[in-house]
């Protein structure tokens, strides 16, 4: 755990135990994280999570007591099955987290701690504000539904307590999981239940999406079959409810079974040395048991570092800079601030290219088979692959209007993958079979760097009609022998020059669309049994092509005076197609490539 | 000549007819729902549709008569358009494949083997189902015969006046297509009770429509006894031994292996039953009258439920039907063939025509036939540590006395046909039946021929071009 993720939440509240408004110091968090994040070397002990909690805040005092004396590493390195591989607890505690609270680290504490505390303690937890609501109807709806006291709270955290939702099943449930016990519903009956009003209410259509990430959220918290903890035969893992159960416990158990049972016992006593103790033994136990499959501790702690950076996006605030430092090289051709702005490029390069491989090694992915095949990988991985070919047009042709575009385009898909992670898949996932052809990959792979260089040109674009909007359109050719586009002292003049960027990213998008397409083609006959089938994602994506295509004949025949007009407003015409076939053919067209 | 060449040869034209392309396919693939039939589902099929595909064939083959009179007015035969006449040779090239592709392959067809419950063998897979179209087969004691049916691709019935002549005495003409149909067994019965006649109609559509009640007894219409059944509901007692009944409860069986038979069963242990065939009278001894049962007509009768395909399973007990007339010795008959996907997995429906004899019958998708047998003889499915999500569907087969594999992106091949392992079964841990996507690839290296090209053309039109150009301009010759 980092030292702002421990310090974080105790310094914003004051003795009293009243939230200071919580906007801010959300966001100061948030950025103190990032901040922290991208310099990931920087990590100190747990041992600040101690302080005052109100009754707006989620855990109580002697648990911050508890946590203070865990070894958080060594809770967040033990191993569950989570999507379809061998993780680390932190990986599905943040996953979860994020679901049930809205955030992977709720009230500073570490992931794997906290996911913890609420698995084995659910009970406790019925009547605290927990489960995030996010939508705006939906919160106004349950503030008018609360009483006073829990709609106070409710207009703080914007977080409902379970009992609100829990219905007879869901008491059942937990009963059963052991995590609840039948005094912890008596507990939670001051709580107003509104379970009973959800039904109707979805009825209503602007309630209907709400109440499905609702019903997520909570189905996070009572994390049925969620949290898969001993290995079994066949590959699969036995989910906790079965390990912890009332009548589960009074049955022998494995080694694994048995680790867990007495991490669960220290746990709930309170007894910070025996857990780490515990977790230690659990780890060690899993190597025995599993040899082979269970993740060497170099790649757990990949993992780990992984996730403390939200896999890798934090590097948007590097690519942020680059982007500043590159607009003031272009703007003022002075080389500090293009040396400047090319070095903080490349070693955003560097590190995003370093968490790339370290998805690349903790999905346990062939060699063959980089990490691109679902949304978050591929908008990430065609930042990456973008800014790559960026670095060498820069080297080949020092421009700047290379970087700038890559690092605009790399800045806006990390965000994207930062605050989207949920919506893009972030989680590393099993591959379908189907996937795993190396052919596939190097389809995605030279797609993606389309889709880089598409974005591009949108950049460059952009620059071309912002300086000509300033400087007057017109003479913008782009043939740098033409003495219309030289400058008195035999330079290209700036539109000229950016208009040749244009031209040479466009040509190399509009060839690695074709081949990228006509790759998916040849995979699709062997895959499939058919090479092209109109599919969406295909029909755009040659539609994307042709935009280029016909781009780079109608400049043969545009005049020399519009020509870099012409071609900045046709690649902004491309990349609406493209970013079409990238959002919209994937969320909301059906085929074969949806992700909706 | 040469002028409508140079016009077609226009960049401008080209331009426009590229511009035009890709508008259509965006309209196309972003408006598919709303079109006439189409749902949201229909994201490829909206290609199938004639305007549609019409107007993509006259947009593409105006784009590729624009290539080939550039290629032939415009581009200078130089060097330095090497890279123009590649790529533009190519795109020809891929045209060519693609049109002759798109005139031959077998698309959109599949097959399918089977494990029948409590046996370990699968079923041979010896035929190609195409989907969306269709064809009836019969067969009688002399020949085999089969027409193929267009339903207006899958959707509605247009043509059904197929008209199939076995040359043994008996037509068999469609007359129309129920997509989803409620076939049920039904019986048509004239009751005659205290000299009354009355027609009923029972079938199990309904409870209510199972059973008539009569004036102290009733008939309950209970199809698809077995012959065992029947027998142990059958008291050892010899049949009819006790005349005039106390009035009781009559119950009217059906089943394939049994004719149809009345049975009066009454509480204190008598019992009275008979055969009933068409055409027949029974008399039925009650207390203080007898009632006259006549079997008028038996049969399956199909109920019209809307639905969009043809289908096994059009939803619940519903399936796809095709209504038809028999004709046979001056005489009709009509009949109603059920639906089935593949119709080799499924026993074909007997029709006895008036004379007696028995023909088979079935309605399902066109089936070719493979050049060579292929028989599974192993399934497994490989799924991810802890996942549903599969990491390969492989069969094990022999063909021709080989073994083969076929798995996630390692097809096999049957003479021109592919095997592809694109989707798996109904229960993918315990597979009882696998489905093969089937297609086959004519003028495919043409294809592969035209791409190549494709993708060379265009590094060395924008790379290689300068560099050609500079050494023209030095004069160099190459």
């Amino acid at each position: 755990m980092n030292s702002l993720e421990c310090n974080a939440s105790p310094s914003k509240r004051t003795g009293t135990g009243v939230m200071k408004p919580r906007v801010s110091s959300h966001v100061a968090c948030r950025l103190a994280q990032i901040l922290v994040a991208a310099v990931p070397l920087v990590c100190v002990s747990a041992s600040a999570q101690a302080g005052p909690s109100s009754s707006y805040s989620l855990f109580s005092s002697s648990f911050r007591d508890f946590a203070a004396g865990l070894d958080a590493a060594a809770v967040a390195r033990l191993g569950v099955q989570a999507s379809g591989r061998i993780a680390v607890l932190d990986t599905l505690a943040r996953e979860q987290l994020k679901q049930m609270t809205g955030e992977e680290s709720p009230e500073g504490f570490a992931p794997a701690v906290a996911y913890l505390e609420l698995y084995f303690n659910a009970g406790e937890y019925v009547d605290r504000p927990l489960i995030d609501v996010h939508e705006k109807a939906m919160r106004n709806w349950v503030a008018d539904k609360l009483d006073a006291a829990s709609a106070a709270a409710f207009a703080v955290t914007h977080r409902l307590p379970p009992a609100s939702l829990l219905d007879r099943e869901g008491y059942d449930l937990l009963y059963r999981a052991g995590r609840a016990q039948p005094a912890d519903a008596n507990r939670a009956a001051s709580v107003r239940s509104l379970s009973g009003d959800l039904p109707e209410l979805a009825e209503r259509k602007e309630f209907r999406v709400p109440i499905e990430r609702l019903s997520v959220r909570y189905g996070a918290f009572l994390a049925q079959d969620v949290l898969r903890i001993v290995p079994a035969d066949g590959g699969q893992w036995r989910p906790a409810e079965e390990i912890f159960g009332p009548v589960a416990s009074s049955q022998p158990a494995g080694p694994v079974a048995q680790g867990w049972r007495e991490l669960r016992r220290v746990w709930l006593a309170r007894d910070a040395a025996g857990v780490n103790k515990a977790a230690e033994d659990i780890r060690e136990v899993l190597k025995e048991t599993l040899q082979i499959e269970y993740p060497a501790a170099e790649v757990q702690s990949i993992e780990l570092l992984y996730n403390r950076t939200r896999q890798g996006t934090v590097v948007f605030a590097g690519f942020a800079i680059a982007l500043v430092l590159m607009i003031l090289a272009a703007a003022t051709r002075g080389r500090a601030f293009r040396r400047a702005g090319m070095g903080v490029f490349a070693i955003s390069t560097a590190m995003l290219a370093s968490g790339f491989v370290a998805r690349w090694l903790v999905s346990g992915h062939a060699w063959y088979l980089p990490p691109i095949m679902n949304q978050f990988e591929a908008v990430i991985g065609s930042a990456l692959l973008g800014a790559v070919l960026a670095i060498v047009l820069e080297m080949a042709s020092p421009r700047n209007y290379y970087a700038l575009a890559a690092s605009l385009y790399a800045t806006v898909a990390l965000l994207m993958g930062y605050f989207l992670p949920g919506a893009m898949g972030a989680g590393i996932t099993a591959q379908h079979g189907i996937l795993a052809s190396p052919v596939m990959a190097i389809h995605v792979a030279v797609i993606i760097v389309g889709h880089a260089l598409v974005g591009m040109t949108a950049v460059i674009s952009l620059a071309y009609l912002g300086v000509a909007a300033v400087r007057g359109f017109g003479g913008q050719g782009a043939e740098p022998s033409s003495p219309a586009t030289l400058t008195p002292a035999g330079e290209m003049t700036t539109l000229a020059a950016i208009d040749r960027c244009n031209l040479i990213v466009a040509q190399l998008a509009c060839w690695t669309v074709v081949a990228g397409t006509l790759l998916g083609a040849y995979w699709g006959d062997f895959a499939w049994g058919r090479w092209w089938g109109w599919d969406p994602k295909e029909t755009w994506a040659l539609i994307t092509a042709i935009v280029y295509v016909a781009l780079l004949h109608a400049r043969f025949v545009v005049g020399p005076r519009h020509r870099g007009l012409f071609t900045a407003l046709v690649c902004l015409l491309g990349t609406a197609v493209m970013l079409f076939n990238w959002i919209v053919v994937n969320y909301v067209l059906a085929g074969k490539h949806s992700y909706a | 000549m040469a002028d409508i060449g140079r016009a077609l040869a226009g960049t401008w034209l080209g331009v426009g007819l590229l511009l035009a392309l890709a508008a259509f396919l965006a309209i196309v693939s972003t408006t598919y729902a709303w079109m006439p039939g189409m749902s949201r589902r229909d994201s490829t099929a909206i290609y199938q549709l004639w305007p549609i595909r019409a107007t993509l064939i006259a947009l593409s083959l105006a784009v590729c008569a624009n290539i080939l009179a550039a290629c032939i007015f415009r581009v200078p035969r130089r060097w330095a358009s090497l890279g123009a006449w590649i790529s533009h040779a190519g795109l020809l090239v891929l045209a060519i494949g693609a049109v002759w592709y798109t005139l031959a392959a077998v698309t959109n067809a599949d097959s399918v083997t089977v494990r029948w419950p409590g046996s370990d063998r699968w079923t041979e897979i010896r035929h190609v189902y195409l989907n969306n179209t269709y064809a009836v087969y019969l067969q009688d004691a002399n020949r085999a015969v089969q027409a193929p049916l267009d339903l207006g691709d899958g959707k509605k019935p247009r043509t059904l006046d197929a008209l199939l002549a076995s040359g043994s005495g008996w037509q068999l003409r469609a007359t129309g297509f129920l997509p989803s149909a409620l076939i049920l067994p039904a019986v048509r019965l004239r009751v005659t009770d205290a000299n009354q006649p009355r027609e009923i109609a029972l079938s199990t559509e309904t409870a209510e429509r199972q059973q008539f009640v009569g004036d102290g007894y009733r008939i309950i219409f209970h199809p698809g006894v077995r012959r065992q059944q029947l027998a142990m509901m059958l008291r050892p007692a010899a049949p009819n031994t006790r005349r005039g009944l106390p009035e009781d409860t009559g119950m009217l069986l059906t089943g394939d292996e049994i004719p149809p038979t009345l049975v009066v069963l009454h509480t204190d242990g008598t019992q009275w039953h008979g055969a009933l065939r068409p055409g027949a009278t029974l008399d039925v001894p009650l207390a203080k009258r007898t009632v006259r049962i006549e079997l008028l007509e038996f049969f399956e009768r199909a109920q019209p439920v809307p639905a969009d395909m043809p289908a096994d399973h059009a939803g619940g007990e519903t399936v796809s039907a095709l209504e038809a007339v028999l004709t046979a010795g001056g005489e009709r008959q009509p009949v109603v063939l059920q639906f089935s996907a593949y119709g080799h997995l499924t026993p074909p429906q007997a029709i006895r025509l008036p004379d007696g004899r028995t023909i088979n019958a079935s309605f399902s998708r066109r089936r070719l036939d493979l050049p060579a047998a292929l028989q599974v003889t192993e399934a497994r499915f490989e799924s991810w540590p802890g996942s549903v999500v599969p990491k390969d569907y492989v069969c094990l087969a022999r063909l021709d006395g080989h073994e083969v594999t076929i798995s996630l992106n390692h097809p096999v091949y049957i003479g021109p046909y592919q095997f592809s392992q694109g989707s798996w079964a109904d229960d993918p841990r315990n597979p009882n039946k696998i489905f093969f996507g089937v297609a086959t690839r004519p003028g495919l290296p043409v294809i592969w021929a035209g791409c190549i090209l494709v993708c060379l053309g265009f590094p060395v039109a924008f790379y290689v071009k300068p560099l050609l150009l500079r050494r023209e301009q030095r004069g160099d010759t190459i």
